[in-house]
């Protein structure tokens, strides 16, 4: 008998055993196959139950995430709607797939109540993709009327926080207005549906003249709505920057002669490949851009790990009082930390800071925000503070398609991800590495003068510059790159854009290389290496240079000519 | 024992748990990962008998499928080889790779082994030769293997010399004989295809697709000579790649047959240089093609192909027939099989092909005749019937077959496969045609294509599928003289986009209708000039379509008999889908006004570039340009950011109507007080204006006299101000400002203010006009018999003072939107109102005095969207206003001290 009960509990032992190593199986299997895969590939797919089951199992933890009291009061809306509206809205929605039509873009009559004033107001559904309208909770616009302007706003849109990645762009809107950035009113508020609890938005004033004026600019120009979505056939998104035809404007200028494209044009040639070749570019994009702007514009893009900025995000308009455009960021979002060397969000931007001397311009001023103790200090508070705000609001939101668990897992990642892009960026900005070579000349570079030639391999990610070279003995020195004046402490010594894989990464680190010629002098084999102080451009500090030789090509020269 | 009993309980339910736990575990396993993953990288592969367990019960089910009972009873044959001989032939079948280049086991020729056979059909035998036949492995590695049979010259079967017996499912099954069927509908040359069945040394009857050789017999009997060349390609003869570059060089082609009297190349060599890339460029290209090409056999090849959804017509299934009483190459098509549909957009398949379809004329042919093809009902009906004939005809056979690899339950569901698959070739087909997108730029032409006599530029991207058309133009009423008159013409461009005596001129012809809107409407007449074709879209590396060509066509409309005004002349452009003749999707439309930044790179000339453009412009020492003495100014003149403008005392600048100095660069104009410097209108008609866009750097005006100028629009930057400088820091002090025609007299935007001593007079509208100044002084200036405002500040946190303003038409000062500005010590007189301030304003006045004003100091909200305004107002003194104060929408006025 006891022998029996020694089985039994082996048994059960062994049983247990094999139970953990089941569900462990099972975890296993969750995290290597991709979620769609099993979704729509598997039997997991086909029990909806089950799959409600879990979700239900996980919002049955609601409850116990409170979150902080938000450090200000949040403004708090209440909306009105006929429930037939809604219906037929949803009618309309539950046709489409991916992407938001003109035929579910119906405006309902709402009753908006803020502060006790009520506004009979218009409303529909917004955002291209489905995140916005397919699910309980939706993004709204709301249009007041003419004579009746809720805190001066003819539209305002309420997005749900989730897509704008919940705090991550308010911060990013904080550091716009930091930047002195046009940027439309942007909050955090609450939104009562029909009586509902309070639902978490995050709130924007709309394109419109009256946004424009308000902030000192004049309304009365071409805004530029940068395309949209199945114009075509083909096409989800459509491929906006091969044709001016898919773009559109929220506002258009009553100045010029004609309700035409010509500014965008005019933008559209900044954007052709390579058109940062071109003898002009430069001029052009300082005749139709501040510059200050431009370098503004990307690097708060860049503090936010420069994902998400460019291509259908990019929002413009034509101030014709500056001739010139003024960009208006625009859902920045945020993503993990990039390399330094992936290829720019845009077009424009790939372009324009492909010159090396503007390239710098915008490491410099990323270095100067992220040395500054004030800057960081300020987006570290308000990382937090932003948080707070929608945090408690969040996990009581009655209508959002998340659990808690998973907002608040999504809340510290993007707490997380702001933090170290700052990081990130700062470490990456103090690397600028080099691989030098300094090679005695051959009997005709000689015959040319050349005394020492320096084979400077830059691999970046961040430019150098040479300050200095000491000589064995003082003369005065003749630098030369491509036959152009090099000069110390000047000419900068940057990286080629690598090549990049689909999602713009760096699939290999550039190694750029400068050739100086150094004239004046003849040195011989064993004076070298001349010490050279080459400094990061960024920084000032001494560069990272990863080795030096010394390689003397005349020994060779009458054996293998050309070996350089 | 009852704990014993519970114990034994719990391990129960665990282990049912765990049962249930794994079997969903090798579900979703299953689910998850490809089933080609699981045979070849994983162990179960590897596990004796776990797949050939899966094939034995899957084939067990094969009784119940029976098939329906054929219509006509197929030919049967009997093969009898010797199975020594069958096993030579097995022996010489490859077992490995060519070489590490292929992906598949390939027929190579030491493999092709010959055995004597007997033939029998009909009762009577027939000595054969056969071999193993196809290239690749799924015709021989199996028992069931393609076969070539070969007759006797002396006895041959049904007047064929050789035969192929091809395993049905390599082409298949019903799909490869319905494509042969639209071929004979195409009047293409094909050998005649039919199933068969097969017994082999006595087995059950096989299935198989019986088609005649490329030989001279079968060409003679189809009315061709068989003392030609038939050329084909393949594969296997290089150690490098499975399937031969055939387009790259002439020595991967053979022939099937040959001229017996010359035995040359000479026709693929003409093909090569057709196929190479680009070659389409070739002006001269499609008579090249007619030459030596049947260019309907093409066409007709190419829309059987696309019929069936065909990605196979690639490099190695190529075959061509020399017809020598036409010299031309005539193409055999051949294993064409069926897909499912992909985009029309896609390329051919092949480099000659992707090159003669790029001519759009011939692409153009080829939808045209897929589209009547897919549209004709009848042609649709017999299509599907055919297609349940040859179904029907072989299905119970392929169930029955013995041999074959497949079950019977795979081969049913190819069989419904590929029923779906030709309907839905034939619909997609009819859904594509459809589609014609088109994107459209209206071009407002530049100031020098207007003068030469260019009313429009016309720019389309074509998108496909199928080619649009510039139909017609219609002319509003205004203009429709150009169209009945013939003054109108339609150019077509080059590729060079500017208008050429290189452009071919569309014919047109005026229609008899107007259209709905009353126009007058003109027809392009060439079909071929106005075509809007789509060329290559862009592929991945698979060849697939990721996005839609843009292909870039631009027509010029000219009227160079009189001038048109640019901004009045309107038109309507119809595009039509140039297949199916009804209107095609134009799905973004724009204009472009050319005239607008047509001087942006003046903009940034380098200085001696704007001496040679200004000759009356002189250098200075200091990198700048300089003006003296008197001007005529006869046409706008941008100064370049990359000089520094100097005008020197004494000045005069005469500006004819409509003319304008816009400078980028700083400006100098100070003058002395006996010698000031003036800007003046030539006549009574107003100029432009004065003014300095975006440059950092400081100017200065001193006793400068500024008049009759009115208001601009360059480079894209509207002035409204005579004189304006926008985001360029000034002086101006000692000077007048008078007489304007447009908004403002001077105005300045976005920079520190400094105005001293300047008179501000008789300008039809605003005196002077600041917005948005980030800070400073307006002082010791007369505002006088202005128009509407003497001051009219917007956004601005300035002071001013001791001026004094008098008879302005509206407001002697208004202040608005959000403006926060100091005014004292200071006259504002006669005008409707003293002072307006509005907009989340908020004013601060200190000793002014009120005179003769209706109202004296206003407040109200103007824009709605601005907060309530306030005044406060200190020490000021109030005579004869028509009303002190008047403070509307809640704004608050605050007097304090006043008189």
């Amino acid at each position: 008998m006891r022998r029996l009960k020694i089985i039994a509990i082996g048994l059960l032992i062994f049983t247990v055993f094999q139970m953990v190593a089941l569900l462990g199986m099972t975890l296993l299997m969750y995290q290597i196959t991709p979620k769609s895969v099993l979704a729509r590939d598997t039997f997991i797919g086909r029990i909806q139950p089950l799959m409600l089951m879990v979700r239900l199992a996980d919002r049955s933890l609601n409850t116990f995430y409170r979150g902080p009291t938000p450090p200000a009061e949040v403004p708090f809306y209440s909306i009105e709607i006929d429930d037939a509206d809604l219906t037929l809205l949803e009618e309309k929605l539950e046709k489409l797939d991916v992407f938001l039509e003109d035929d579910a873009k119906i405006w309902m009559d709402i009753t908006f109540t803020a502060d006790g004033e009520k506004y009979d107001a218009k409303m529909r559904v917004r955002g291209d993709r489905f995140n916005h309208w397919q699910f309980r909770k939706k993004s709204w616009r709301v249009k007041f009327p003419k004579d009746h302007l809720f805190r001066g706003m003819r539209e305002m849109t309420l997005i749900i926080p989730e897509d704008r990645a919940w705090h991550a762009e308010m911060v990013s809107y904080h550091r716009a207005k930091k930047l002195e950035l046009l940027q439309p009113p942007m909050q955090f508020v609450g939104v009562s549906m029909n009586g509902s609890a309070p639902l978490a938005y995050v709130e924007v004033e709309h394109w419109t003249k009256e946004m424009l004026e308000k902030q000192g600019y004049p309304g009365d120009v071409n805004f530029y709505n940068p395309g949209g979505t199945q114009t075509s056939t083909f096409d989800g998104w459509d491929p906006l920057y091969e044709d001016l035809e898919y773009s559109g404007k929220y506002l258009e200028s009553d100045i010029s002669p004609q309700d035409s494209f010509e500014q965008l044009e005019l933008l559209f040639s900044l954007e052709e490949e390579g058109a940062y070749l071109e003898p002009d570019f430069q001029a052009k994009v300082l005749s139709i851009f501040d510059f200050d702007t431009l370098i503004k514009w990307h690097a708060q893009s860049f503090l936010a790990g420069n994902l998400h900025a460019g291509g259908a995000n990019m929002r413009v308009f034509f101030d014709t009082s500056r001739g010139q455009f003024v960009p208006v960021p625009w859902d920045i979002h945020i993503t993990t930390p990039k390399p330094l060397l992936s290829q720019y969000p845009s077009a424009l931007w790939q372009n324009i800071f492909a010159i090396p001397e503007w390239n710098l311009a915008l490491h410099q001023f990323l270095w100067e925000y992220l040395s500054s103790e004030e800057q960081v200090g300020d987006d570290l508070v308000y990382i937090d503070s932003y948080r707070e705000m929608v945090e408690e609001m969040a996990y009581r939101d009655p209508h959002k398609l998340l659990s808690n668990r998973q907002i608040k897992n999504d809340l510290d990642r993007r707490s997380r991800e702001l933090r170290e892009n700052m990081d990130s960026l700062r470490e990456q900005l103090q690397t600028s590495e080099l691989l030098v070579a300094q090679r005695l000349p051959t009997d005709d570079d000689l015959a040319d003068g050349i005394g020492l030639i320096l084979d400077i391999t830059m691999r970046g990610p961040v430019a150098s510059i040479l300050t200095n070279v000491t000589l064995p003995s003082e003369i005065e020195l003749d630098i030369s790159l491509d036959g152009e004046e090099f000069i110390l402490g000047e000419t900068l010594l940057a990286p080629e854009s690598p090549p990049v894989d689909d999602l713009g990464f760096p699939t290999e680190t550039p190694q750029t290389h400068y050739l100086l010629e150094l004239r004046g002098f003849t040195i011989t084999a064993g004076d070298l290496p001349l010490p050279l102080d080459l400094r990061n451009a960024v920084t000032g500090e001494p560069s990272d240079v990863i080795n030096t030789v010394v390689v003397d090509d005349s020994r060779y020269q009458d054996f293998v000519p050309d070996l350089r | 024992m009852r704990r014993l009993h519970v114990i034994l309980g719990i391990i129960g339910v665990l282990i049912a748990i765990q049962a249930i736990g794994m079997l969903l575990m090798a579900l979703l396993i299953y689910q998850a990962t490809p089933n080609s993953t699981l045979a070849q990288r994983t162990f179960i592969g590897k596990i004796p008998g776990v797949l050939s367990s899966v094939r034995i019960i899957d084939r067990s089910l094969n009784m119940l499928y029976r098939g329906p009972k054929p219509i006509e009873s197929l030919q049967s044959y009997s093969l009898r080889v010797d199975t020594e001989d069958l096993q030579n032939i097995e022996d010489a079948l490859p077992t490995e790779l060519p070489s590490p280049w292929y992906s598949n086991l390939f027929l190579t020729e030491d493999a092709k082994e010959w055995a004597d056979a007997v033939f029998t059909a009909d009762g009577v035998d027939y000595n054969v030769k056969i071999r193993v036949r196809g290239d690749i492995f799924n015709h021989w590695a199996y028992r069931k293997k393609s076969w070539r049979v070969r007759f006797d010259k002396d006895q041959l079967f049904n007047g064929m010399r050789e035969m192929n017996l091809i395993i049905p499912d390599d082409r298949s099954w019903f799909a490869e004989p319905l494509n042969v069927y639209r071929m004979k509908n195409f009047d293409l040359l094909h050998p005649a295809m039919e199933f068969v069945t097969v017994s082999l040394n006595g087995s059950a009857p096989m299935l198989y697709t019986q088609a005649e050789h490329w030989t001279k017999e079968m060409f003679e009997k189809q009315g061709f000579t068989g003392d030609t060349n038939v050329y084909k390609t393949g594969g296997g003869v290089s150690h490098f790649q499975q399937w031969d570059p055939v387009f790259t060089e002439i020595g991967y082609w053979d022939k099937y047959l040959k001229n017996p009297n010359r035995d040359t190349y000479d026709e693929v060599e003409i093909l090569m240089q057709l196929a190479e890339e680009g070659a389409h460029e070739d002006p001269d290209y499609l008579k090249k093609l007619k030459a030596v090409l049947d260019l309907d056999d093409m066409i007709s090849w190419y829309a059987v192909s696309l019929l069936s959804g065909s990605r196979h017509v690639s490099d190695f299934n190529v075959r061509f027939y020399f017809n020598p009483s036409s010299g031309m190459m005539m193409p055999l098509p051949w294993d064409i099989s069926l897909y499912a549909p992909r985009t029309l957009l896609t390329l051919p398949g092949n480099a000659l092909l992707n090159e003669i379809f790029r001519i759009p004329k011939l692409k153009l042919a080829v939808h045209k005749i897929l589209w009547e093809y897919v549209n004709d009902g009848e042609q649709v009906a017999a299509d599907y019937a055919e297609r349940d004939r040859l179904r029907a005809s072989m299905e119970r056979a392929a169930y029955r077959d013995p041999l074959k690899i497949q079950s019977n339950r795979q081969v049913k569901h190819q069989l419904d496969t590929l029923s779906w698959k030709v309907e839905t070739n034939i619909e997609h087909i009819q859904d594509e045609l459809k589609i014609s997108e088109v994107l459209f730029t209206e071009r407002i032409p530049s100031s020098d294509d207007s003068r030469d006599g260019i009313v429009r530029i016309l720019d389309f991207s074509a998108r496909g599928v199928a080619f649009a058309s510039l139909s017609a133009l219609a002319l509003s009423e205004e203009f429709a003289s150009l169209a009945v008159e013939e003054e109108i013409q339609l150019w077509r461009d080059d590729g060079d986009g500017v208008w050429t005596a290189n452009d071919d001129r569309i014919a047109l012809g005026l229609s008899e209708k107007l259209d709905k809107k009353g126009r007058t409407v003109v027809e392009t007449l060439d079909e071929d000039l106005a075509l809007l074709w789509s060329g290559d879209p862009i592929t991945n590396e698979h060849g697939a379509v990721v996005t839609a060509p843009h292909t870039r066509h631009r027509f010029f409309v000219v009227v160079p008999s009189r001038a048109v005004d640019l901004d009045a002349f309107t038109m309507k452009v119809t595009v039509r889908n140039a297949v199916t003749g009804k209107k095609a999707d134009v799905i973004g439309e724009t204009l472009v006004d050319e005239r607008t930044f047509e001087r942006l790179d003046e903009a940034y000339m380098s200085r001696s570039d704007f001496l040679d453009k200004y000759p009356y412009f002189l250098a200075n020492a200091t990198d700048g340009v300089q003006l003296r003495g008197l001007h005529r100014i006869s046409e706008t003149v941008i100064v370049p950011s990359t000089v520094q403008l100097i005008i020197y005392p004494g000045t005069t600048l005469r500006m004819d109507p409509g003319v304008s100095i816009l400078s980028y660069a700083p400006v100098t104009m100070i003058g002395y007080k006996e010698r000031p410097i003036e800007i003046k209108a030539t006549g009574s008609d107003p100029w432009g204006v004065f003014a300095v866009l975006n440059a950092s750097e400081p100017s200065a005006v001193q006793w400068t006299s500024v008049s009759g100028g009115s208001d601009a629009y360059i480079n894209g930057a509207f002035f409204s101000g005579m004189f304006a400088f926008h985001g360029s820091p000034v002086t101006i002090v000692d000077s007048v400002i008078a007489d304007a025609h447009g908004d403002d007299g001077l105005n300045l935007k976005n920079i520190y203010v400094d105005i001293n001593r300047v008179r501000f007079e008789a300008n039809s509208a605003d005196g002077l006009d600041i917005d948005f100044a980030l800070a400073g002084v307006v002082e010791n200036s007369l505002f006088i018999d202005n128009g509407n405002d003497g001051l009219d500040i917007s956004g601005s946190p300035i002071i001013i003072r001791n001026i004094e303003v008098t008879n302005s038409g509206d407001k002697c000062v208004s202040v608005g939107e959000g403006s926060t500005p100091l005014i004292y010590d200071s006259v504002l007189k006669g005008c409707q109102i003293g002072i307006a301030v509005k907009d989340d304003s908020h004013a601060k006045i200190e000793r002014v005095e009120f005179i003769d004003n209706d109202i004296a100091i206003s407040a109200y909200v103007k824009k709605l969207f601005f907060g309530v305004p306030s005044v406060t107002v200190i020490d000021s003194t109030f005579i004869e206003n028509g009303q002190k104060i008047l403070a509307l929408s809640g704004a608050v006025i605050t007097l304090d001290s006043a008189e």
